[in-house]
């Protein structure tokens, strides 16, 4: 992996999926490779008997409301059926269970909701009006997963810092981004409201696939406004097309020299880099527009909703959903995959 | 640390009112709330004796009481009594001792909200110099001036209030205060209106609570009924009026029953007739809602008397006369024939979003999910069915923003057929149901609505995913 990656060479290296997964492979990973005790990393253990778990079934239909009394069950029965995808929801008063011949169904709207970690979604494809790159839609390569580096780098310090909270666990997808479950237990029964005025203090991108305008920030979010210019200046001068600059009347000779300034050094303050006269809020806002985090809200505010099991295998890319300590540094080739796993 | 005499939700020590000084204190309340007083702190350098002074700020309590249990069976009374009272608390939470300040915050907030000051301690950071609410020499100054108790009061130090971000979502999203480790960080004074939208809050509940035991408790009902009596004189009667409600159309007849109709009504009726029918319950507010409607489109209140008599769970054992004396208090009033003698009109989505139920702002972005899949389930026509689907993900997107009306707006075109390119902002029930009766409904069902979940165990092979993106990350 080279430091930095020159956007204006299009010979991008491509992740390359190998999607052929047969069920065989699946149901073989669940029954001896998937560890279910990685599973405490993000869920509680007390409520795992009243958690919803939803999963795709060999593609031709999903299932929701299922729960398991035991996390083996849960093993079992995703080692038996092949499991095109698996996802867990929010944990409720009782065990949920749908329609079988014995049983009528008991469903997530027959009890009452308890609560749900606090979830945030990264996703390279809502970046897909800004990427640098070639790519477009499921792809990914190492110039745009860079922007999930970024995104991830910069969310962890706002959790953590601006909201003070400490128990962070981010997780590759197995697909193309990143999820971060905030284990804090006060985020547990935050509800709708408080979910969307917490991912929107962060969120300064209005509507991503539209006009993409962007919040002001005032002085009041010093932190983050701070954050942002310490955190992605570099790489964004770097790492950002010379036509982009243009934009706010950056010449190419201009960029050159912001270019230097940082391959060299030859700066004290981040804020330096920014050409004289250019202002420094247009600065910022190109800024954000291509490489701040781009929050896929929804995620974070439906407390019903179901999110990807960390763990399990994505069936379009063959990766297994990950634990990861360091999203600002992961790449999604250092995953395992279910080929080199089930041969 | 003790309540200002003027706290309305301090505890009076006599609360025994006789029925004559019932009105008085009433009416002395809104003529107070109204401004029609010329003193609005109540300060006790005016009054004689302490004794007097205690005198005045109990009655003023009590009259705030009993406002309270009028407006628990009268939205429009509760909407003023909203919005004045909290007008009140912010002139008088502003003129208050900063001793009183602490008092009332913990009252409203407990561990919730907590000084600047205490904030530094507990991070082990002088949070005040960090986000520059006092220079670092003045805070060193300040410090040696205390240490050596010289300096004990506090005056001429800025007041710094830190509270709970979970008690200010709209805050965080405006980005108008510092958030440090889960604090919103702000003087008092450029707090004020934020607090004061929490004692509103705060005092919305209470009047709801009462409303939840009205039905119940027969006497707080004659209570209720009779202060909203005194509030009909003349000279109070024109000072109830709330800033923001609006009253338009005031009656529709539906064709044909509620029942047959109700594709058609607004979302938020249908929700709350669906609701009656599965558990046979509605909240207060909930019930003047879907009352004023059953009126307001034709249902006579003999006729509704009896809807409510046949749903109802909590009338088992009685008879249909019982429950007419004894729990048909609401709609009775609803037709005018309790309390202020009002003939209700239908309130408006702003008054429903605060008070009552709003599909869009008060469902489960799931359930609002879940709602639309059952309907599209049902549409017959595959081309139906797509631009359904399409409007459908708008109408969950707006749910997600929180944007009611919109979504509201959407989903009216769900039901009646694409509108014209720029469809009229819903801001009233009797709006909505007037442009739908017009247009009628654009699909024909495969089937009556069943209530059942559409996601079962084992369902055909070829069962297609129920709008399934909207319900989990497509990543
Ligand atoms: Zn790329």
């Amino acid at each position: 992996m080279t430091d930095n990656p020159n956007p204006d060479d299009q010979s991008d290296k491509k992740v390359v999926f190998k999607p052929s997964i047969s069920d065989e492979q699946l149901k073989t990973y669940y029954s001896d490779h998937f560890d279910i005790k990685l599973l405490w990393k993000v869920l509680d253990r007390e409520s795992f008997p009243r958690r919803e778990f939803g999963f795709d079934r060999t593609g031709h239909y999903f299932t929701r409301n299922k729960s398991f009394s035991q996390p083996e069950d849960l093993k079992e029965y995703m080692s038996i059926y092949p499991i095109r995808a698996a996802y867990a929801g929010a944990i409720y008063a009782d065990p949920v269970r749908t329609k079988t011949k014995k049983y009528s169904a008991f469903t997530i709207h027959d009890t009452e909701w308890v609560g749900r970690e606090l979830i945030f979604d990264l996703d390279a494809s809502d970046y897909d009006p800004v990427r640098q790159c070639s790519c477009k839609g499921r792809d990914v390569c190492e110039i745009c997963w860079g922007l999930m580096q970024d995104a991830a780098l910069i969310m962890d310090e706002t959790l953590r810092i601006d909201f003070g909270f400490k128990k962070l666990q981010w997780v590759f997808t197995g697909g193309r981004g990143y999820h971060c479950w905030v284990l804090d237990k006060e985020t547990l029964t935050l509800n709708q409201e408080q979910r969307s005025g917490l991912v929107n203090y962060m969120q300064l991108i209005n509507d991503p696939g539209g006009d993409q305008r962007i919040e002001k920030i005032n002085n009041d979010s010093i932190l983050l406004k701070e954050r942002i210019f310490r955190m992605l200046t570099e790489r964004f001068v770097l790492e950002t097309k010379a036509k982009v600059f243009e934009e706010i009347g950056i010449k190419k000779t201009a960029r050159a020299t912001m270019v230097k300034k940082i391959e060299q050094k030859l700066y004290q303050k981040i804020i330096d880099i920014i050409p004289q006269k250019i202002p420094h809020n247009q600065f910022f806002d190109l800024m954000v527009k291509y490489r701040y985090a781009r929050i896929d809200h929804k995620v974070t505010i439906d407390t019903r909703r179901l999110i990807r099991l960390p763990g399990s295998v994505h069936y379009h890319t063959g990766y297994v959903g990950q634990y990861i300590d360091n999203p600002e540094s992961f790449y999604p080739e250092d995953a395992k995959h279910i080929q080199d796993i089930t041969g | 640390m003790a309540l200002p005499a003027w706290f309305p939700f301090r505890k009076v020590e006599n609360s025994v009112v006789g029925e004559d000084d019932q009105k008085k204190l009433t009416k002395g309340r809104v003529m107070l709330l109204s401004g029609k007083l010329p003193q609005r702190l109540l300060k006790q350098e005016v009054f004689e004796t302490h004794e007097e002074f205690m005198t005045r700020a109990d009655r003023e309590i009590l009259g705030h009481g009993l406002l309270r249990v009028a407006a628990a069976s009268d939205m429009k009374v509760a909407s003023w009594l909203v919005e004045t009272e909290g007008d009140l608390f912010y002139e008088r939470f502003k003129a208050s001792l900063k001793t009183e300040k602490d008092a009332i915050l913990d009252y409203l907030y407990g561990d919730l909200a907590i000084s600047g000051e205490e904030l530094s301690r507990r991070l082990d950071e002088d949070v005040l110099v960090k986000f520059h609410f006092v220079n670092p020499l003045e805070q060193r100054r300040r410090k040696l001036l205390r240490d050596s108790n010289i300096l004990r009061d506090r005056s001429g130090l800025k007041d710094v209030l830190a509270i709970r971000y979970t008690q200010v979502p709209d805050v965080l999203k405006q980005r108008k205060f510092v958030l440090y480790h889960g604090w919103i960080l702000g003087t008092t004074e450029s707090l004020l209106s934020v607090i004061k939208k929490w004692f509103e809050h705060l005092l919305k509940s209470r009047i709801s609570e009462i409303g939840e035991r009205l039905e119940s408790t027969p006497a707080l009902g004659r209570m209720s009924s009779s202060i909203l009596e005194y509030l009909e004189d003349e000279d109070t009667k024109p000072l109830i009026k709330p800033r923001y409600e609006s009253f338009g159309i005031d009656h529709i007849e539906l064709d044909g029953s509620v029942e047959e109709n109700v594709l058609i009504l607004p979302p938020c009726l249908q929700d709350l007739i669906h609701k009656v029918n599965a558990t046979g319950y509605l909240t207060h507010w909930e019930r003047f809602q879907l009352g004023i409607f059953l009126k307001v489109t034709g249902m006579p209140i003999e006729e509704q008397l009896r809807y409510w008599y046949n749903k109802a769970v909590d009338n088992i054992g009685m008879t249909f006369e019982e429950f007419s004396n004894r729990a048909g208090y609401i709609i009775r009033h609803i037709y005018g024939m309790e309390g202020g003698k009002i003939d209700y009109t239908m309130p408006s989505c702003k008054t429903i979003q605060d008070k009552m139920h709003c599909t869009f702002k008060h469902n489960n972005v799931e359930t609002v999910s879940k709602m639309l899949a059952d309907i599209i389930d049902m549409i017959e026509k595959p081309a139906l069915k797509e631009s359904r689907t399409v409007i459908a993900r708008k109408i969950v997107s707006n749910t997600y923003q929180f944007d009611a009306n919109k979504a509201c707006r959407h989903f009216l075109s769900f039901i009646t057929g694409d509108l014209s390119s720029s469809p009229p902002v819903i801001s009233h029930p009797l709006q909505y149901l007037r442009m739908a009766k017009e247009k009628g409904l654009v699909f024909e069902l495969k089937m009556a609505p069943s209530g059942e979940p559409v996601n079962l165990e084992d369902p055909p092979e070829d069962t297609s995913e129920p709008i399934s993106s909207q319900e989990v990350s497509d990543d």
